[in-house]
């Protein structure tokens, strides 16, 4: 569905991904892993447009998105919730759902996916004339979520879900993300908590410095040595180096 | 880098000789031209310190040309014994302290609020100054006594150039000097960021109201030679208009750059000259310049001179800052 | 008699709060400041001053035609000035709007002169009195209009689609661009608007002070009204330009008449030592 052909992109004069390629199927959820600073963020920026890839290609269903603009990459069914949500923090929930649906024509049909969403996050549904700015962090990042879905995405790109989040919330998230997932939407995590995304995911990629490192089904990756002592704070033989995994 | 070279120290020995005897073969005009030249070199030299090097706008620096010029008409006239050089040296000392005092408060403004705040110091100077009349003889204007040095009276442009030309040239050499050492340095690096200049201990207070201090020196010293060349001031020669052909002119000539600061003196001053008669001409073409200049060659002409050497930049001049988000709509270019 | 000061010092005060809020539009769904704002509501008003005086008119197309023109003003200069220079830094841009500025005032003064002219008051010139007050039914008109276009404008931004998004580009324009919106056109829009709330103040004022081309010095009133009611927000924006012309018509009550000149660079000055965040205070962080 999503395919990523050595793609290098730039910030500035310095070169954050370097020949990265990757590829999502149709309804698989495919993570990418790595620590701050390997390029995960970049590459999804680079796929919904927000910054234009100086060398190689990226083609969903088939056409070439990476010389278009954000607008258009929306337009086709690409939805990225950012890093850190990127809500709009005076706009009420509603209106930020209302602006996730932006490119959509039916209202009704745009009522219906409000309905929708906040079946899935009753949590909303109370706060629904509050501002962004004033929910908690797991308010808004179902929110972010919540927004993502109303233009009926066929992918979203989820940047980072887990990021500031109490455990418990964590669990909640990731076990949304596998119900969207369940209903028909592919789903490219981005996740610097590498054991819940290998979990839920199928497929991963590993990034390390701005170049895939690794890439493989996510059982295999759970056994790998590398990703468990580097990912996973898992030292040899399965005992674990802190109370604590990554 | 060696400038002084044998070869060079030559040709600039002859280039001074001819600069300093061309005043015996020039018309009394072009002699005042040259000297204008040469005080608003200083003006746009003082501006980009403040401007140019650690990027504080100020939209009010006819205020700082007002401070030099009035007090130089006012000393001269109540202690006409004190030579023009110790007379401008003080107008130039209290317009550095007066720059210094600004420069305070500014401390805590951030970009705009910076320009505006300068913008109301330049209108009040001027408003002072009108209201003042006691003192100023506010709207009538002030004639400025001529400047005497040891009997001897600077009573014509050719004379003035001699009072003239030498401190400007000494003033730029300052400049070129102070632009060299650390501190220059510090200004610069104070401009591209002063986060990052923090961090590199370039303790911030002080260099950004030295160069208030410093500016408002260069420009007040400035203010009072224009007293003595125009030997009549009065306070519409200092209001926001003038204040905002100081920003065109070191936009053009090149920010950050004592070349460009006099290549923008030179060019906006001989519009002007050119264009005596048309006023609304003239500011309409230094509008348009302005604004050409800032879309398409920002770094000015100064830049665009570096540009062809290939040399190093000399300064960051308008690079977007290092932590900006490039992928903000106003940070793209599609 | 105090009274009747106060309330032509609100109806001066609406003035400022449409240059104000013109740029308070623009700087806060772009945080590009717009020096020209002024020169723009003084272009709009010579426009409408041709079409009606000289090309002879009618009135009420003169000044729909002149509204039309101030738009167009607005857009035009998004497009041929910001555009071009979009990723430079602000203080660029801000230059260039000053650059603007001088280009569109001698422009004026070319064509039309430096000369002052009448303008016909858009309201019928007559005295209402209401108890002790006497009011001026031209003050009331720009009073209301004031009150009516600021009604429409938060009409428009809170409860239509593309107010909305407009709203949600100034607070992010990553997520704006996100959801699918064109960024770019809502920039221009934001101009457009801008510009014809420059050309509605200019329709006010000049009656009243009479059209020149020194008229867009207005645009410092504006400054230090926005700062003052707080710059970036526009509730601010309102209040500063309400309280604004309420104390410049106070002030030579109690004050030598020529303070009037200089209480916009008072109040510029006093704002930003004391508190320069102004009445409203902090702006919001942007990011969430």
């Amino acid at each position: 569905m999503l395919e990523v052909e050595k793609v290098d992109t730039y910030y500035g004069k310095v070169q954050a991904l370097k020949g990265v390629s990757l590829k999502v199927e149709e309804k698989d959820i495919v993570t990418l892993l790595g620590a701050n600073g390997a390029g995960k963020t970049t590459t999804l920026r680079t796929i919904s447009g927000l910054i234009p890839p100086a060398k190689g290609v990226i083609r969903f269903l088939g056409e070439r998105i990476d010389n278009k603009s954000p607008e258009k990459i929306v337009r086709r069914g690409i939805s990225h919730v950012p890093e850190g949500r990127d809500l709009f923090p005076d706009l009420t929930v509603d209106e930020n759902l209302a602006m996730g649906a932006y490119t959509r024509k039916n209202r009704h049909e745009v009522q219906d996916s409000i309905a929708r969403v906040f079946n899935s996050f009753s949590i909303l549904k109370i706060r629904r004339k509050q501002h962004a700015g004033t929910l908690s962090g797991g308010e808004q990042q179902m929110l972010a979520i919540g927004r993502a879905l109303m233009s009926n995405p066929r992918l979203i790109l989820l940047d980072e879900p887990s990021l500031g989040l109490a455990p418990l919330l964590v669990n909640e998230i990731f076990k949304i993300i596998r119900e969207i997932n369940q209903e028909g939407t592919t789903i490219l995590l981005v996740e610097q908590n590498a054991n819940m995304a290998l979990q839920v995911a199928r497929y991963g990629y590993v990034l390390e410095t701005g170049k895939v490192a690794l890439q493989d089904q996510t059982e295999r990756l759970l056994e790998d040595q590398h990703v468990r002592e580097t990912y996973l704070g898992l030292k040899r033989e399965g005992r674990k180096s802190s109370c604590f995994s990554r | 880098m060696v400038f002084f070279t044998r070869r060079r120290i030559i040709f600039l020995a002859g280039v001074g000789a001819l600069f300093f005897l061309s005043p015996l073969i020039l018309n009394r005009y072009t002699i005042f031209i040259l000297n204008l030249f040469a005080i608003y070199a200083l003006v746009s030299i003082g501006l980009n310190l403040v401007m140019g090097y650690t990027g504080q706008i100020s939209a009010g620096h006819a205020g700082f040309l007002a401070i030099g010029a009035y007090f130089t008409a006012i000393m001269s006239t109540k202690m006409g014994w004190m030579p023009p050089i110790a007379v401008l040296v003080s107008a130039g000392l209290f317009t550095g302290i007066i720059g210094f005092l600004l420069g305070i408060p500014i401390l805590r403004l951030k970009g705009f609020y910076i320009a505006m705040a300068t913008l109301a110091f330049g209108v009040v100077v001027s408003e002072i100054i009108l209201q003042w009349s006691s003192l100023t003889h506010g709207d009538d204007g002030f004639r400025v006594p001529r400047a005497i040095l040891l009997g001897f009276v600077f009573d014509s442009d050719k004379k003035l150039f001699y009072l003239v030309q030498p401190i400007t040239i000494g003033m730029i050499l300052m400049a070129i000097n102070i632009v060299r050492t650390r501190v220059g340095r510090a200004f610069l690096a104070i401009r591209q960021s002063e986060t990052a200049s923090q961090t590199m201990g370039i303790h911030l207070a002080k260099y950004k109201t030295s160069a208030f201090a410093v500016s408002a020196f260069y420009t007040g010293v400035a203010g009072g030679l224009f007293a003595y060349v125009i030997t009549h001031i009065s306070p519409d020669s200092f209001s926001l208009g003038v204040s905002i052909d100081f920003i065109a002119m070191i936009v053009i000539g090149g920010m950050g750059s004592i070349l460009g600061s006099i290549i923008g003196a030179v060019i906006l001053t001989g519009i002007q000259q050119v264009l005596s008669g048309l006023p609304e001409v003239q500011l309409l073409i230094f509008g348009v310049l302005l604004i050409l200049f800032m879309i398409f060659m920002p770094r000015g002409i100064s830049g665009m001179i570096l540009d062809w050497r290939g040399r190093l930049r000399k300064g960051p001049l308008v690079e977007p800052a290092s932590d900006e988000d490039p992928s903000r709509i106003s940070n793209r270019r599609d | 008699m105090l009274l009747q000061v106060i309330v032509s010092g609100i109806a001066t005060g609406c003035i400022y709060s449409l240059m104000a809020l013109g740029l308070t539009l623009i700087y806060k769904s772009t945080e590009h400041v717009n020096f020209a704002q002024g020169e723009m509501a003084m272009i709009s008003g010579f426009l409408a001053f041709t079409f009606f005086q000289f090309l002879r008119f009618p009135v009420a197309l003169s000044l729909i035609l002149s509204l039309l023109c101030s738009v167009l003003l607005g857009l035009l200069m998004e497009r041929l000035l910001i555009r071009p220079a979009i990723t430079a830094p602000h203080f660029n841009i801000f230059i260039i709007t000053l650059g603007a500025s001088i280009v569109m005032q001698s422009f004026a003064g070319l064509v039309w002169s430096y000369d002052q002219f009448p303008f016909p008051t858009l309201f019928p010139n007559k005295n209402i009195i209401l108890g002790v007050v006497r009011l001026n039914t031209v003050t009331l008109g720009i009073i209301g209009t004031t009150g009516l276009l600021m009604l429409t404008l938060f009409l428009f931004f809170k409860y239509t689609k593309i107010g909305t998004a407009m709203r949600a580009v100034s607070q992010s324009q990553n997520a704006a661009l996100l959801m699918g919106i064109n960024v770019k056109r809502s920039f221009a829009l934001t101009w457009a608007i801008s510009g014809l709330v420059s050309g509605i103040a200019a329709l006010l004022i000049a009656p009243v002070i009479f059209l020149s081309t020194r008229m867009g010095l207005v645009v410092i009133n504006g400054f230090a009204a926005a700062i003052l009611g707080g710059w970036g927000s526009i509730p601010g924006a309102v209040l500063g330009g309400i309280a604004l012309g309420v104390l410049e018509n106070v002030a030579p009550y109690y004050f030598p008449s020529q303070i009037r000149n200089i209480i916009p660079f008072a109040v510029l000055v006093g704002v930003l030592v004391i508190k320069p965040t102004g009445i409203i205070g902090e702006e919001r962080r942007r990011r969430v």
